[in-house]
């Protein structure tokens, strides 16, 4: 590895050899590698074959390097063929990313593959996301520009990336952000800032509808601050008209509105904050024929409590861009130590409630799909609501605990798309974390969920021991009990040592969305072996 | 000839043994801009790591640093600095989540994750253990109990 990114970087380090010790004490090198890999097996009680390749990888093999304000980089992924989950289109192995880049005070400019953020992301963001398979970087060329500290300037051009290759729409735009306030002493901050984007999308269109919007284009205003303990920040885009594959080539405009305000006590004792979105014709692709969300060149996730336990992940929210509206409120409360409800080592106390609607709208006939009326009204459909309360407690140095309670509506019909009804669930988890030795811990994951609907109640546990070498060892089993009676099970271990993490398990996984980092992707179900390796250099 | 390769081979990896921490802007929970050379210039060794909202072995690393911080204060001047890649969906979480734990060390933002990506960090949590200089001493790839003292006796050295 390091032989290989030294090959790749040895003429960059030559021609900076000549010029004395300095170079090498201002230039900075790292490099990684990842590689996932799984061999699928047929699981028979399941009825699910195995694919026809038994064995998939997908790899990325990075490298960075920086001399004062310069930076180059490359990023290398290899699918053969890619994991089951993403889409078959990644394949092969290419060189994806190659970037040159230069920094100073007040000027920023990135020539290749690069990645950007207007605001909230609602109206532009290149990322990625790489376990859900999702890498949009722009090919082209990045501006920021800082003429003065309370000004920042932006700007983007190029190709967004789709799969192996590039999309065919081009994307250019530009953003601005000034802070008229930012002041921050004692622990005290007062801070505003304003901004404004502007993202244009063009694709050429080569059908027969001579009124086909091949030209998209999105405007956005946004506002962010906080004044000692309150917060608060919003954004509005407004998008031309956009037809594409995934709204049924509707030609409608788009309209995103967000909305958030906070309180948080000074000593951190209680919080409250409450969250608005409403989306309509809402994504924002970069290539209009495009049937998968790898396309999009703006970001709306769900708005909702991201769960990192085995079953409530069965039903997550699915956002539905075309025309959503709801919010999410969260509050905490902090008992402090040696009081009646703190303890000995105190007691937090988490709530967390997201509710989220179809628009007020009615189907027309026209090009448009659909109009919504009253903006700020909430239509007879309900997607989606979920209440968790959280109490996190610490009862002896060795032992703590983290109770769950979930209560969640989960409309299958709109979410999964097809007859499937709803589902109401009311889940309880249990979290058990005993030290044993000062440095082993064992940690047990308790779960049960009641379900009305679909395949009935679950229950679920995992276990997993760490040790202080880097070891862990784990193993879990959720099982519909009630209806397929169906086990998944996962067994495997762990092992990180200095810059290297190895795991290795085996087991079946479930059909069923699977979020990681924000985002839902539907992963088939498998049943088979996993090794995850990664290098940092 | 192959000692010319060779030299021409040590150059490059001579700097891989010298890795630092690269100058990227993050912003503060608030949304101010930061840029992060600015935490190797005031002397002292840090500690960073990289968390999430929604990663309950970062939370789990990051009560153990606060649990800490006191024996810390006494035996090592370093800086504790956590460094959060939450997204706009969870973004709203950050502040309320250390405010919940009640972290006493700094916390910012790496809003579009791009000082995790000019660490070539891929999973998180991921801690590094910085000297005075600016240069990465310690990676932890995972957090398992422990690595809080095993860090602190590190930096004792520093």
């Amino acid at each position: 590895m390091r032989v290989l990114l030294s090959s790749v970087l040895l003429s960059l380090s030559f021609s900076g050899f000549t010029q004395g010790k300095s170079f090498f004490k201002e230039s900075k090198l790292n490099g990684s590698l990842e590689t996932s890999n799984q061999y699928y097996l047929d699981n028979k009680r399941g009825n699910i074959l195995a694919p026809e390749k038994r064995f998939a990888s997908n790899t990325y093999l990075t490298a960075n390097y920086q001399y004062k304000g310069f930076r180059a980089g490359i990023q290398f992924e290899g699918y053969n063929p890619a994991l089951q989950g993403f889409p078959t289109r990644y394949e092969g192995n290419k060189l994806v990313r190659r970037f040159v880049r230069y920094t100073n005070k007040k000027i920023d400019v990135h020539l290749g593959n690069f990645f950007e953020q207007f605001g909230n992301g609602l109206i532009f963001r290149a990322f990625e996301e790489r376990s859900l398979g999702l890498d949009n970087n722009i090919d082209g060329l990045g501006i920021r520009f800082t003429p003065v500290k309370s000004l920042k300037i932006k700007a983007i051009a190029g190709r967004p990336r789709t799969f192996m290759e590039r999309s065919p729409g081009e994307v250019m735009g530009g953003d601005i952000e000034w802070s008229p306030l930012n002041r921050e002493s004692d622990g005290k901050t007062q801070l505003l800032q304003l901004g404004a984007s502007y993202v244009k999308r063009f694709m050429r269109y080569y059908g027969a509808d001579p009124n086909f919007p091949q030209q998209v284009n999105a405007f956005a205003a946004r506002f962010n601050g906080e004044y000692n303990a309150i917060n608060f920040s919003g954004e509005w885009v407004h998008k031309s008209i956009e037809a594409n594959f995934q709204n049924d080539y509707i030609k409608k405009k788009g309209l995103i509105l967000f909305l958030k305000a906070g309180w948080q006590d000074p000593t951190n004792r209680m919080g409250a904050q409450v969250q608005f979105r409403r989306l309509e014709n809402a994504d924002y692709k970069g290539n209009f024929n495009s049937s998968d969300a790898v396309a999009s060149i703006n970001y709306t996730p769900a708005l909702t409590r991201q769960h990192t336990n085995l079953l409530a992940n069965i039903y997550p929210h699915a956002i539905q861009s075309i025309g959503e509206i709801g919010g999410m409120v969260d509050f905490f409360i902090r008992f402090k130590k040696n009081t009646p409800l703190g303890g000995k080592y105190g007691t937090r106390v988490d709530l967390n409630y997201s509710n989220y609607h179809a628009l007020d709208s009615i189907r027309v006939t026209t090009g448009a799909g659909f109009i919504s009326k009253r903006t700020l009204a909430f239509g007879k459909t309900k997607f989606f609501r979920d209440f968790n309360l959280i109490i996190d407690k610490r009862w002896t140095k060795n032992y703590k605990t983290l109770a769950t309670l979930i209560n969640l509506f989960y409309n299958r019909t709109i979410l999964q798309g097809g007859p499937f009804g709803e589902v109401r669930a009311t889940l309880v988890v249990t979290d058990h974390y005993i030290k044993i030795k000062k440095k082993n811990q064992l940690r047990i994951n308790a779960e049960h969920m009641w379900v009305n609907g679909d395949e009935q109640n679950w229950a679920g546990l995992l276990t997993e021991w760490s040790f202080p070498n880097g070891l862990s060892l784990f193993a879990s089993d959720m099982t519909n009990y009630q209806s397929y009676k169906m086990h998944y099970y996962n067994v495997g271990f762990a092992l990180s040592k200095n810059k290297q993490r190895i795991q290795l398990s085996a087991g079946q996984q479930r059909a069923g969305l699977l979020c990681v980092g924000g985002i839902c992707r539907f992963v088939p179900s498998y049943n088979g072996f996993s090794l995850n390796y990664t290098l940092n250099l | 000839m192959r000692s010319l390769l060779l030299t021409l081979l040590l150059i490059p990896m001579s700097l891989l043994a010298q890795e630092k921490l690269p100058a990227v802007v993050i912003k503060s929970i608030a949304g101010k801009e930061i840029n992060t050379e600015t935490f190797y210039n005031s002397d002292v060794p840090l500690v960073i790591s990289f968390w999430a909202t929604w990663c309950k072995p970062c939370l789990q690393e990051l009560d153990a640093f606060n649990d800490l911080t006191e024996t810390w204060k006494k035996e090592t001047p370093a800086r504790i600095i956590a460094i959060s890649i939450d997204d706009s969906r969870t973004a709203a979480g950050i502040k309320k989540t250390a405010g919940l734990h009640d972290w006493s060390f700094e916390v910012f933002w790496d809003q579009n994750q791009d000082l995790k990506r000019a660490l070539n960090i891929s999973l998180i949590p991921h801690t590094l253990v910085i000297d005075k200089k600016g240069v990465i001493i310690k990676r932890y790839t995972a957090y398992v109990p422990g690595n809080e003292e095993n860090i602190l006796a590190i930096l004792k050295t520093l």
